[in-house]
């Protein structure tokens, strides 16, 4: 894969970043990041996909300074990341968010609104509003304790959001989220892109960054396998899926079929379902219309964002 | 080579340290200082073991003495905390001049 | 400002969560129980009676305020290292040492707390006992809460690079020794022990604090005068000692991995 080219001016710039974990008991070293470059441009998404292991948490962990670097160097809106302030305009949303149980969801909200650089009084008006925006305003009065966790996590993106940060960190924000709650999420998340956001997110749930992220970046064993558009990374297949009602199993479709390299498949309605390449289409249909079944759908194939995800992380 | 930060970073490292390393004395105080009554009260003749024989022998007390040692923790414990504090502003003076 | 904001907010929170916690009632209700028992181990003649009461309600303060400090501050940075509170704190523009510095006000204002309780149960005492209350034995109050903000700080400090249990222990044996810092001193410097001995000893009394220094309780009992230049040296002792394990401990705790 080429080097993603850098730009200086980016939201975020990372390069060379590389973290290693000493094995305990051997004199070896685990590679936990190896040599990650990328930048990502303000106003954007991006999507930050690898199996379990690849890294992503350990990169975000050394973005906002829980963990240093072995090499290599990051920035955050031109602020090296061992500048306590480059986080002034960061926004985070931890995985499993974890908060003193004991205060309500407002109070949280308004202490990191403080620690956010807000005063006292810009921080609670702040907060109401930062409820709102997560549709968890009514609960803004119930400890900590007694919210779900779905409810944690919207406190935890309130938190994040009070600050009015340009730059939001999410990793596996849909963990813990009902459908419904998702559909909200990346509503949510395409508004704060409208309002020049950038947001840098890590998830599992690939076919929602398909639809949402500009950019993604695939991590497998701590290095950076592609980088771009989703449009880019997913490779285009030449075939079509032909799905058909047969009264019986017809071997003259299914010999032409082979002999054009394609293959018969069975839908989940049970009807036969034919991929063929493309240059063949109208040929088959021809086949179809002298009697040899009932055309039922045609449908172009091509690879998803998991296809191409299991294909390069393999 | 090095900036002005580092320049005074260094300097008031210096500085603490000499401070630390002269070795500052005080006087030290010995025991608590007596009541009016007393202090008007004629001097009193000491006991064959140099005791004031108006103390009271069964509860013997004294003043925790506060020697040159406190003073001389005192300044060290100073001359860390400006080491620490120098020595951290030089870390981020050197890491702000890193550009992207 | 900013840096103000920062550690008001954290040491406001550990001040409340540390009032709620179990450890601290209990050590409130042991210390309020002695400072009550002491009046029945009085049972001597009214003017002894007044000293000795008012010498055991404040080791009952000393001890307690020492030890909730010690408890809270052994514990306090790892538990929120260990359930993940302290990520969306840190992923904030707050630095490392803020954070530090926030929960040790925090754990001091708990201390605080407890004290002014057992101060107003120790005035209740001496009201029902003296029928009048003496203001200047309270002198010794604000010393006593400073060795406790100096054993916190050592506790925190342990507490960076070990666990709790261990930071507990190590700064329980500190209390016990820097209690009694002369003796030690005496002892080690002995020129029948070995260079190695006697310069552990040497660093050891370098290093170690002076406790003994915070508690003239015994010169107020006894109605006498305590001279200034003491009391402003030994403040001045005690918050330059605090502020100098303090700043040792943000800074392990800045190159600590998360």
């Amino acid at each position: 894969m080429t080097q993603p080219v850098l730009n200086k001016d980016a939201a975020l710039v990372i390069k060379g970043l590389t973290k290693h974990y000493p094995i305990p008991k051997q004199r070896a070293l685990r590679v936990a990041l190896n040599d990650l470059t990328l930048s990502v441009d303000g106003g954007q998404i991006f999507g930050f996909l690898g199996p379990n292991g690849a890294g992503k948490t350990t990169t975000i962990k050394m973005l906002l300074g829980f963990i240093r670097p072995t090499s290599g160097d990051a920035w955050l809106f031109g602020k090296h990341i061992t500048d306590d302030n480059s986080r002034e305009k960061v926004g985070y949303v931890p995985e499993q968010p974890y908060f003193p149980k004991f205060l309500t969801a407002l109070e949280t909200v308004r202490a990191h609104g403080v620690l956010s650089n807000l005063s006292g009084r810009e921080a609670a008006i702040r907060a109401d509003k930062a409820l709102e925006q997560v549709n968890l305003f009514d609960f803004r009065y119930s400890p900590l304790s007694k919210l779900s966790k779905g409810q944690t996590q919207r406190v935890a993106l309130a938190s994040a959001l009070i600050g009015d940060p340009t730059l939001l960190i999410l990793d596996e924000p849909s963990s813990g989220l009902d459908p419904v709650g998702r559909k909200e999420l990346r509503d949510l998340l395409q508004q704060l892109k409208t309002q020049g956001k950038t947001i840098f997110l890590s998830s599992h749930l690939l076919s929602e960054m398909e639809s949402v992220c500009d950019q993604v970046g695939v991590l497998a064993l701590g290095k950076l396998v592609a980088c771009g558009r989703p449009s880019e990374i997913v490779q285009a297949r030449d075939q079509v899926a032909v799905e058909i009602e047969q009264a019986k199993q017809d071997d003259v479709l299914a010999k032409h079929v082979a002999d054009w390299g394609g293959e018969i498949e069975q839908s989940s309605a049970g009807s036969p379902r034919l991929l063929v390449p493309s240059a063949r289409l109208d040929a088959l249909i021809n086949l179809i219309q002298q009697g040899h079944g009932r055309l039922l759908a045609v449908t172009p194939q091509r690879e998803t964002l998991e296809d191409a995800f299991l294909r390069l992380v393999s | 080579m090095y900036s002005a930060r580092h320049v005074k970073a260094m300097t008031i490292l210096a500085i603490s340290v000499l401070i630390s390393m002269s070795g500052v004395s005080m006087p030290t105080f010995t025991t608590l200082s007596t009541s009016r009554a007393e202090a008007s009260s004629p001097p009193v003749q000491l006991d064959p073991d140099g005791d004031d024989p108006r103390e009271d022998t069964t509860y013997h007390w004294q003043l925790p003495g506060f020697a040159s040692d406190e003073h001389r923790q005192t300044a060290g414990a100073f001359a860390i905390i400006v080491f620490l504090a120098a020595s951290g502003a030089a870390r981020r003076a050197v890491m702000r001049r890193k550009l992207p | 400002m900013n840096t103000l904001r920062h550690i008001s907010v954290i040491a406001h929170i550990t001040m409340i969560e540390g009032a709620r916690k179990q450890i601290f009632h209990v050590l409130m209700l042991f210390a309020l129980f002695l400072i009550a028992v002491s009046t029945m181990l009085a049972v001597f003649d009214h003017n002894v009676q007044i000293k000795i009461v008012t010498d055991l309600c404040s080791v009952a303060i000393m001890l307690s305020s020492g030890i909730i400090a010690i408890t809270l501050n052994s514990s306090g940075t790892t538990q929120e290292v260990e359930s993940k509170t302290i990520y969306p704190v840190l992923a904030k523009p707050v630095s490392r040492w803020q954070f530090v510095v926030g929960k040790y006000l925090g754990t001091l204002g708990t201390v605080t707390i407890g004290m002014l309780i057992m101060m107003a149960a120790f005035a209740a005492i001496l009201q029902c006992t003296q029928g009048s209350i003496n203001a200047k034995i309270f002198l010794v109050m604000p010393y006593l809460l400073l060795e406790a903000a100096i054993l916190g700080a050592v506790s925190q400090f342990f507490s960076t690079f070990s666990s709790p249990p261990l930071a507990w222990f190590m700064t329980i044996v500190i209390f016990l020794i820097a209690n009694f810092k002369f003796g030690l001193s005496s002892y080690l410097n002995a020129p029948t022990h070995d260079v190695v001995s006697r310069f552990a000893g040497l660093v050891l009394y370098q290093a170690l604090p002076n406790l003994e220094c915070f508690d003239f309780k015994d010169s107020l009992v006894h109605g006498l005068t305590v001279p200034t230049g003491y009391l402003i040296s030994t403040a001045v002792y005690g918050i330059v000692y605090t502020c100098c394990v303090l700043s040792i401990s943000s800074a392990i705790f800045a190159r600590k991995e998360l």
